[in-house]
């Protein structure tokens, strides 16, 4: 026989089913959510340790990479040490100041100017004791020929039976001594002219040579200069 | 039932209809009673039902609010962590690159210490070679720089001839001519000749050697002012050298100390 259950009691035990399936879907939203919750934060801190531990990496390799390049530059910097010790002291050793050809002869020159003296092309090219002796010589060969002239001319007139004393004799001896005075004039004047001309083309002649030689220490001093400036320049390009 | 209606009829039958209206009564009653209770308790479920939902609900509202506690109590430990470990990458970022950049600094150290030393080895001897330099321009004034180039600073004669040696040659000439007609006056005149025919005769060698004379200083005054001037071009040459030697120099002298100047702030 079934037992009778009245409605108040299927009601109440469907009321208390009803509540227990609430509680349980309660119970189960918490655990869901506290499980969610667990597993977002276990998560979470995996994630964040992973980070850290990337992170970590990634410093220890930069830092590395820091030490490496640091190490590199050491030995570069080693090799050019050795280079620039090498090359500055082989440049050093070739310092033009060192070498005598090299020195400042400025003082030298102020104290010993260059001058046609210095050259050994002082003074004229003839001096007036030998213009003198040249214009003797000439005047004492006109002196010669006119004398020549005029015994050829008494020799020719007598050797015709004519007197000494004659007008054409006078004529003859006085044109011969004319001549010869004219000669003796001319002499002395082109003598004069030409000593005058060499001693002028002597001077300039000398004091070209002294240009020459004033442009050549003029060279020198610049080329010394210059030799000294790139040898400068050589060791600011070593820095 | 009206009463009226009752009339007439026995006693028993009036009972039994009483017994049965009293019945039917109170059978009427208990449905009255019974639908009040049914009514009372249909009323009384719906309200425990509905006690019930709302307590229901409140429990799922409260749940509800436990899971956003628990689910915001996650977050915010999360978010917690996660601050943290950004704190915690950022200070770990920063202490690599502090330290690398110590590392940097250091290598960059050594960079600067060896241009240093390099320095300390190569300026000395540039501003020595600049100090010497400030004697250059010493050649300069020893070849004759500073001071005007002339003709008499180079020894050199101011003209091929002077007005005294054209004089001087004027003169000598004239002399020889005055000498030879002094002869001439003196020429001894021959015997039974006319002396009118010798005088016009030695007279016309005179006339010749004064004349002779006369053109000749002519032309050594034309001769002189041809050499003097063929003396000045060629001696200007001379000092025109000079002068373009001693420029060059001075050029040069200066350009050089420049570029030890250059040499120097090269090292900067």
């Amino acid at each position: 026989m079934a037992q009778y259950v009245p409605i108040s009691k299927l009601n109440d035990n469907i009321r208390a089913y009803n509540q227990q399936a609430v509680a349980a879907a309660n119970q189960y939203q918490t655990n869901l959510a506290n499980y969610q919750a667990m597993l977002s934060q276990q998560a979470n801190a995996a994630q964040n340790a992973a980070a850290l531990r990337a992170a970590s990496i990634s410093a220890n390799a930069s830092i590395a990479a820091a030490n490496a390049a640091a190490a590199a530059r050491r030995y570069q910097l080693d090799y050019d040490k050795s280079r620039f010790s090498d090359v500055y002291g082989s440049i050093l050793a070739n310092d033009p100041r060192r070498r005598p050809e090299f020195q400042d002869m400025s003082a030298y020159y102020a104290a010993n100017p260059i001058t046609r003296d210095s050259l050994g092309l002082g003074g004229d090219y003839y001096t007036p004791e030998q213009e003198r002796i040249l214009i003797n010589q000439g005047v004492a060969n006109t002196a010669k020929i006119g004398a020549k002239d005029r015994r050829a001319i008494k020799g020719d007139i007598a050797s015709r039976g004519m007197s000494y004393e004659s007008p054409i004799l006078t004529q003859l001896l006085g044109k011969s001594m004319y001549d010869q005075a004219k000669s003796a004039m001319d002499v002395a004047a082109t003598v004069r002219d030409n000593v005058l001309k060499a001693n002028r083309d002597y001077a300039l002649a000398g004091q070209q040579s002294v240009e020459d030689q004033v442009a050549g220490v003029a060279a020198s001093e610049n080329a010394r200069q210059q030799a000294i400036g790139n040898y400068m320049s050589l060791l600011s390009s070593l820095v | 039932m009206p009463k009226a209606i009752v009339a007439g009829i026995s006693s028993a039958a009036y009972k039994n209809y009483e017994m049965q209206a009293a019945y039917e009564a109170a059978q009427r009653q208990r449905q009255i009673a019974a639908d009040a209770a049914e009514r009372e308790y249909q009323k009384r479920q719906a309200l425990e039902n509905n006690r019930l939902s709302i307590q229901n609900s409140i429990a799922s509202k409260q749940n509800d609010y436990n899971n956003s506690v628990t689910a915001a109590k996650a977050s915010y430990q999360n978010s917690l962590a996660d601050a943290k470990t950004q704190i915690a990458l950022a200070q770990a970022r920063a202490n690599a690159e502090l330290a690398s950049a110590r590392i940097a600094a250091a290598s960059s150290r050594a960079d600067t210490d060896f241009a240093k030393s390099k320095y300390d080895v190569v300026s000395p001897k540039i501003n020595a070679a600049i100090g010497d330099s400030k004697n250059y321009m010493n050649m300069y004034y020893a070849l004759g720089g500073g001071r005007p180039i002339t003709r008499g600073s180079l020894g050199l004669a101011e003209n091929a001839v002077s007005p005294e040696d054209l004089a001087e040659k004027i003169n000598r000439y004239s002399a020889s001519a005055g000498a030879a007609m002094d002869r001439f006056e003196n020429m001894p005149r021959s015997g039974g000749v006319s002396s009118a025919v010798l005088d016009g005769l030695i007279g016309g060698f005179s006339s010749a050697l004064l004349n002779d004379a006369v053109s000749g200083a002519a032309k050594f005054g034309i001769d002189a002012s041809t050499a003097n001037k063929d003396y000045l071009i060629a001696s200007q040459r001379l000092l025109d050298a000079r002068n373009q030697t001693l420029s060059g120099l001075r050029s040069n002298t200066l350009n050089n100390q420049s570029a030890l100047l250059n040499s120097l702030a090269g090292l900067k």
